[in-house]
């Protein structure tokens, strides 16, 4: 059980405490509720660069990491399809001068033209160096457009495109800022050896002056369901072929993607898993293979990908997961394999709360699905999954018409 | 509530009174057999992870992939279960079996929820103890890593990574082996079975249990690997030609198809037995050693050259070295090495100001808090010190040393240690004259 306490300040900030007492060390976490499918679709790439603005000075802080880094302390951020968010970890005793930190700068940001042309061109050279230059590298780029066509998914948090960060104006970047980053699309948890009432009293006095934004509009372009199988083919400097395919599936929140998650576990979650034994141990056709959840808010992405031992054709490769996509859609899974996925998943929770961050960083997921006391019933729900509602979602999912395959061949 | 009033946002609000950093010892168990155990019990989950050490590094080795292969391949075949039979039983029980390899040592590790490890015990025993090492299992892992190895010859970090170890090292030395393409030829399921009879043996090994193991499991522990374990006869095989002499000097792997340039420059330097190794440490920080160091506000701050460079310093038990690491924009690699070689100028001979002292003294006080945080992260810290014949005393000493280095401390240790002509510079990727 995680015990934690949670308010909501006059503004809309939600703060979240959770006490643990193992530790000297305490994680703050931020979710701001804006990820690139609040993006307009001829200015894609925002959200991922005002990640790397927050760190560019705040209106009374010239500098993010010096500060925090004096206070023994160190940070991150990350931002994805639906929401960004900043994490911090540091000594006990210093936990004022974090609130300091992000609270100036969810009050407003220096919005130099410095910043902003160093931070374009780092997130320039990130575009070429994680996404155009790395082998293998824009298989995002290629596989969201094919598997959506209208929803704000189609596009890749880096960006659509160079050119649309190229262009960021200023303005722009501003208009962005004060309409996403406001205390009423914010969730603030924290998590370590910490009283919740003097949390308050801190969020209060740093947080609590701060104007909360207009309440957003959040919906987003439906995308139609899809009745044909669609394909793309390119060529790639890569050592090997690969082949990546796509199913729509269920949103985040609703029980049809923990059966999803299960079925994705048998497929290839472990050394035991179906994909891994079958085709890389017994018929030695691929070096790789992965099924997974893409996990978004919205109604996301199941995945296969793999890679392609040399000598495996691009048919035999479809043919063989297709084989054994066929299989679970048809043949109830086993009850003792049905348990094990289930236990690991059991286990990996366990194991998460070991670390203070991770703890921050889900009472905060959470509570921005639905509500943070949901984390306690996540293991519910996947022990709920039976083995006839796996075998019909995936039967729903893998159904015919509903594939999006990228072929990505070797040059040479 | 509302808010009326601001606070004073233009004033950090910081408390420099660190807290002390206790560092509990773990208990030491000597087993039955000789073996040494040592448990760290602590954290709130009941969670257990154990690590068994052996002295069965790439020093040993004859022939290059031997260690890293017996390593890997233990949990793919033992005498009880096979290679399916393992992965199916540790998934079910939600457990992780990890397994590594350095140039000294060979870790097996497993992670498990403290309910089920009784029931799981056995099969790790029998993986340490009666490995088989099967036939098909060698050869799908032989070719996953020989086409690992040909992805990898393309990437300007491991050529790097490799050839710079030589250079230190020394060509031909245990300590030095470069791998190429032809060993994966050469080397036979024959070779990892003598290495596994003359290294795998408990006196040539210790174990951490760390985390809230049940009293169950502990006893099992003793009587599985303190009573029905036991060394053979079989000599363990000594390490020769460890090191012989450092290259020094600049060597260029031309590759100018390469979009970046990998560059390595180092030296061997002093152990952690050394006086001068703390400050040693600290003055790696400031130059490389933090998101805020020179390096890194110089390259890639200021001049976008790259994504990341850091400086580091590697302990081994035969050796040691310092060493700064990048991958720079190939057309700026002669700019990223005068920059590099302008840093570590202004490190010998400008003093370094207090406030950014102090900087690196919290900031590596905050390190240590978090190193340290947690049963896992002590046994890690631990083992890193154990091997050596040091335990957590080393630590605390660190601390209160780096917490009293002064800028004159700064500058003699960056004159002493960084001296450029004694330094290996190895560019994989191209040095552009006209630049």
């Amino acid at each position: 059980m995680i015990e934690f306490e949670k308010t909501t300040l006059d503004n809309g900030l939600k703060v979240i405490v959770h006490r643990d007492k193992s530790t000297p060390i305490v994680a703050m976490n931020i979710i701001y509720k804006v990820g690139s499918r609040d993006e307009s679709p001829d200015k894609t790439g925002f959200a991922h660069l005002f990640e790397h603005l927050m760190f560019g000075g705040s209106v009374n802080i010239p500098k993010y990491d010096e500060p925090l880094q004096n206070a023994g302390g160190e940070n991150n951020a990350f931002t994805n399809n639906d929401f960004t968010d900043y994490y911090l970890t540091l000594p006990k005793n210093n936990i004022e001068t974090a609130f300091w930190l992000e609270s100036d700068r969810m009050l407003s940001l220096a919005f130099s033209e410095k910043s902003l042309e160093v931070q374009r061109s780092v997130v320039i050279e990130e575009f070429k160096q994680n996404y155009l230059n790395q082998p293998y590298g824009d298989i995002y780029l290629l596989l969201k457009p094919l598997a959506f066509k209208k929803h704000p998914y189609r596009w890749n948090t880096i960006g659509k495109e160079i050119s649309h960060i190229e262009n960021a104006t200023m303005q722009d970047v501003k208009s962005f800022y004060n309409k996403f980053y406001n205390p009423n699309n914010a969730i603030l948890s924290i998590v370590g050896n910490v009283n919740p009432d003097e949390i308050y009293k801190l969020a209060e006095k740093w947080f609590g002056g701060i104007k909360s934004g207009d309440s957003i509009n959040k919906s987003y372009a439906e995308e139609p369901n899809q009745n044909m199988d669609r394909e793309l083919t390119v060529e790639r400097p890569v050592p090997q072929n690969a082949i990546y395919m796509a199913w729509h599936m269920d949103k985040r929140n609703s029980l049809g993607f923990y059966a999803a998650d299960l079925i994705s576990d048998i497929l290839s979650n472990g050394d035991s898993s179906r994909l891994y034994i079958r085709l890389v141990k017994e018929k030695i056709m691929f070096s790789d293979i992965n099924a997974y959840v893409s996990g978004d808010l919205d109604k996301g992405l199941f995945i296969v990908s793999g890679k392609l031992i040399n000598g495996t054709t691009v048919q035999e490769a479809e043919d063989a997961i297709d084989e054994e996509l066929n299989k679970i859609s048809v043949d109830l899974v086993s009850e003792e394999e049905l348990q094990k996925v289930k236990n690991k998943i059991e286990s990996g929770m366990i194991f998460s709360k070991l670390s203070i961050l991770n703890k921050a960083m889900n009472l905060g997921y959470y509570e921005m699905m639905e509500n943070a006391f949901l984390l306690e019933k996540e293991n519910e729900k996947y022990k709920s999954v039976s083995r006839q509602i796996l075998m019909q979602k995936a039967e729903e999912i893998f159904a015919s018409g509903k594939k999006n395959k990228l072929i990505y061949l070797a040059k040479n | 509530m509302q808010q009326t009033t601001h606070p004073n946002r233009k004033i950090i609000p910081i408390n420099h009174k660190a807290e002390e950093l206790i560092l509990r010892k773990p208990e030491h168990i000597v087993m039955p057999n000789g073996i040494d155990l040592y448990l760290i019990e602590a954290g709130l989950e009941d969670v257990t992870r154990i690590d068994i050490i052996v002295g069965a590094g790439s020093v040993y080795q004859q022939k290059k992939l031997c260690a890293s292969f017996t390593n890997q391949l233990l949990k793919e075949g033992t005498k009880t279960y096979s290679s399916i039979q393992i992965a199916e039983k540790l998934d079910f029980y939600g457990a992780f079996l990890s397994a590594s390899v350095n140039k000294d040592k060979s870790v097996i590790t497993l992670f498990s929820l403290s309910k089920h490890l009784v029931k799981l015990l056995p099969l790790l025993k029998s993986i340490v103890t009666e490995a088989k090492f099967p036939t098909n299992e060698f050869r799908i892992h032989l070719d996953r890593n020989r086409q690992e190895y040909l992805v990898n010859s393309e990437k300007a970090r491991y050529i790097a990574s490799r050839e710079f170890n030589t250079l230190i090292f020394g060509k031909g030395t245990a300590y030095g082996q470069n791998l190429q393409i032809d060993d994966f030829d050469h080397i036979t399921i024959d070779d990892l079975k003598m290495f596994y009879k003359s290294l795998y043996q408990p006196k040539n090994s210790y174990i951490i249990v760390s985390g809230r193991p049940d009293n169950e499991s502990k006893q099992l522990i003793n009587k599985l690997f303190g009573e029905e374990w036991h060394s053979s006869d079989i000599k363990t095989i000594k390490p020769e030609n460890i090191i012989s002499s450092q290259f020094t000097g600049e060597k260029i792997i031309k590759k100018d198809k390469f979009l970046q340039s990998a560059i390595r420059i180092g030296k061997n330097t002093i152990t952690k037995f050394d006086d001068d190794y703390n400050k040693l440490l600290f003055t790696n920080t400031i130059l490389g050693g933090y998101f805020g160091s020179r390096l890194m506000s110089n390259l890639r701050e200021d001049k976008g050259m790259t994504y990341g460079i850091s400086s580091f310093v590697s302990n081994f038990l035969h050796g040691s070295y310092f060493a700064i690491a990048t991958e720079v924009n190939i057309e700026q690699t002669t700019a990223a090495l005068q920059e590099i070689k302008k840093e570590i100028n202004i490190l010998q001979n400008e003093k370094t100001d207090e406030d950014e002292i102090r900087l690196v003294k919290n900031y590596i006080y905050g390190t240590f808090l978090k190193n340290f945080d947690g049963a896992f992260a002590l046994a890690e810290m631990f083992q890193s010190v154990n091997d050596f014949g040091l335990d957590f005393d080393f630590f605390s000493k660190s601390l209160k040393e780096i917490m009293d280095i002064t800028a004159e401390d700064i500058l003699v240790t960056a004159q002493n240690h960084f001296d450029l002509n004694d330094m290996a510079t190895l560019v994989v990727g191209n040095i552009n004259e006209d630049i």
